[in-house]
């Protein structure tokens, strides 16, 4: 008896057989965005508020006119924008009298100053006020210059060159005035 | 003497042949008859052809091939979708098998393609399955096909359903189909090395 | 009258001596294939819009870094690897101003660190925007879901005041399927 055992087995080698090489990495990505609002805030000003006390001579050659008076100082501290371009408003309002009634020929109800804010950009904000013997248009107002980079500063505001209109004597009683300081984007000017 | 043609009529059954040899110097009466007489010598040959199955040519007892699918999943990690239009271009799928019987059986049995060692689970299969299919050529045309899943057992043996053809072409042919993960949406575990199998015996039966 | 009759007899069987067994045809197709490392992402990419960086108000912090708005954003990407040797690594990206690109005066910054964290498959990758580059790869092996990012531990390099303008950063998460030799 006759028995062949031949294996026909025919291997198709193909070259494509793929073994376990890497295949590139997968990356994924999240982005992640936000924003910075331009932003300015002042300090809170201090000493606040000024008293100037006394401001006409009680004796002497000039008594009832206006005497000299000290500069005064006020920092509004950490005042900061956080943005490039910034600058500030002053805007000054004369010493007026608190009495509502008119003033005498000879005599003032309004004592006039400078304000200056410094220390912001390169040079200072400045006004002085122009206010009229009787106390008409007695506010003021001046932009200093830009501020080009975001800054954090102390600012010192001067009180100095107190004066009365034409130099007249001051009539008695309580004067008030106000300095306004802004402190923002130099194209709008506000806020 | 010759014996005579009835003693071989009676012993028809007993094969043998009788010489007989006469000794020199014996006297012999020839008296031949007048009339001949015949003797009959019967030679009984008998034979049988067993039942068997192979694979021409060469007479060999298999057949078959190896089939490369190379890298089963496609971009998206899943089982590519070409993959029966790769395994049925294979050569090697078809054979001739001649067997002396009239009433051949087949039986077909797919294993699934299953990674050496990378395990599934988690949305992840290791192992395909697929439906296999023969198709045979009997004396009498297309018989089968005969099919047999990897995820059922073995199939049984089946008789063909005549003599298989013996015509000088091949005569079987293996195809498959439904290659497929246990969920269409799982992807394939990475391994080097994944193999499957598809055994088609045919016994000449009875 | 001698007779010697020498009978030879030969029997001579014809029979076929084949074995009683039938013989079968098998055969077989062996099938081979293979499934490459490989890892993927099916959703890449996603953007976590923070909104305003700085705190408001006008308190003594007003103007610096709220922490509050990165601290505790996630965003969850999905991916896959089909190997169990697969490893993930992440890499922050800090936010840096994008209108205000020069050094930023005394008392300010354009810039937030974060630190960044990757997790799939209970596997946590982390990475801080401090240090440039990628943080350590950790094994993931593996999977397929979700590869959720969260960002943690935000702050600006001198605490300072944040300049105004668009921050911009990014957090890439990489899935690395691992490298083996050829059989």
């Amino acid at each position: 008896m006759k028995r062949l055992a031949l294996a026909l087995l025919a291997t198709v080698a193909l070259p494509g057989i793929a073994h376990a090489q890497a295949t590139d990495t997968a990356t994924a990505d999240v982005g992640v965005s936000g924003t910075v609002a331009k932003l300015c805030m002042l300090g809170t000003p201090t000493p606040a508020p000024v008293d100037v006390g006394q401001m006409a001579n009680t004796s002497g050659a000039r008594v009832g006119k206006i005497a000299v008076i000290a500069p005064r100082v006020v920092t509004l501290p950490g005042s900061f924008c956080n943005f490039a371009g910034s600058a500030i408003t002053v805007t000054a309002t004369a010493l007026v009298s608190n009495d509502a009634s008119a003033v005498e020929p000879g005599f003032a109800k309004a004592v006039n100053y400078t304000a200056d804010v410094a220390n912001w950009a390169a040079g200072s904000a400045s006004v002085t006020t122009a206010a009229t013997a009787g106390g008409g248009s007695p506010t003021a107002s001046a932009t200093g210059p830009t501020q080009p980079a975001p800054k954090v500063a102390d600012l010192d505001v001067t009180l100095s060159n107190f004066t009365a209109p034409s130099d007249f004597l001051l009539t008695a009683g309580a004067y008030s005035g106000l300095v306004v300081v802004k402190l923002g984007p130099v194209a709008s000017g506000g806020d | 003497m010759l014996a005579n043609g009835s003693n071989f009529e009676r012993d028809s059954t007993v094969k043998k042949f009788m010489l007989m040899a006469l000794g020199a110097g014996s006297m012999i009466a020839l008296a031949a008859p007048a009339a001949a007489q015949n003797v009959t010598g019967t030679v009984n040959i008998t034979g049988s052809v067993a039942g068997k199955c192979l694979v021409v040519p060469g007479s060999g007892s298999t057949f078959g091939t190896t089939v490369a699918l190379g890298e089963l999943a496609d971009a998206t990690g899943k089982l590519r979708t070409n993959i029966a239009t790769d395994f049925n271009a294979a050569a090697g799928l078809t054979a001739r098998v001649v067997c002396t019987t009239a009433a051949p059986t087949i039986s077909v049995d797919a294993d699934p393609i299953t990674a050496a060692t990378a395990t599934g689970g988690g949305g992840y299969d290791n192992s395909i399955d697929f439906t296999a299919s023969v198709a045979v050529t009997t004396t009498s045309g297309a018989a089968g096909p005969f099919t047999n899943d990897s995820a059922a057992a073995a199939g049984a043996d089946t008789l063909i359903g005549g003599r298989l053809a013996n015509n000088g072409s091949d005569n079987i042919a293996i195809s498959a189909s439904n290659f497929r993960t246990n969920t269409a949406s799982d992807l394939l575990a990475a391994d080097p090395t994944y193999t499957g199998k598809i055994t088609v015996v045919i016994k000449p039966g009875a | 009258m001698k007779t010697s009759i020498l009978a030879v007899a030969a029997v001579i069987a014809a029979t076929a001596a084949f074995p009683a067994a039938a013989q079968n045809a098998t055969g077989t197709v062996t099938i081979n294939g293979s499934v490459a490392d490989r890892c993927q992402f099916t959703l890449p990419s996603d953007v976590i819009n923070a909104g305003e960086l700085s705190l408001q108000g006008s308190g003594a912090t007003a103007g610096k870094l709220d922490s509050s708005k990165l601290d505790g954003q996630t965003r969850t990407l999905q991916g896959w690897c089909n190997g169990t040797a697969a490893t993930m690594s992440v890499e922050a990206q800090r936010l840096v101003n994008t209108t205000f690109t020069t050094t930023p005066p005394a008392g300010f910054d354009r810039v937030v660190n974060y630190t960044a964290t990757a997790a799939a498959n209970s596997a946590n990758a982390t990475d801080t925007s401090v240090t440039d580059g990628a943080g350590s790869a950790v094994p993931v092996g593996l999977f397929t879901g979700d590869v959720k990012v969260t960002l943690s531990g935000s702050s600006s390099p001198t605490s300072g005041l944040l300049v105004a303008g668009d921050y911009s950063g990014q957090v890439l998460v990489t899935l690395t399927p691992a490298v083996t030799p050829a059989p």
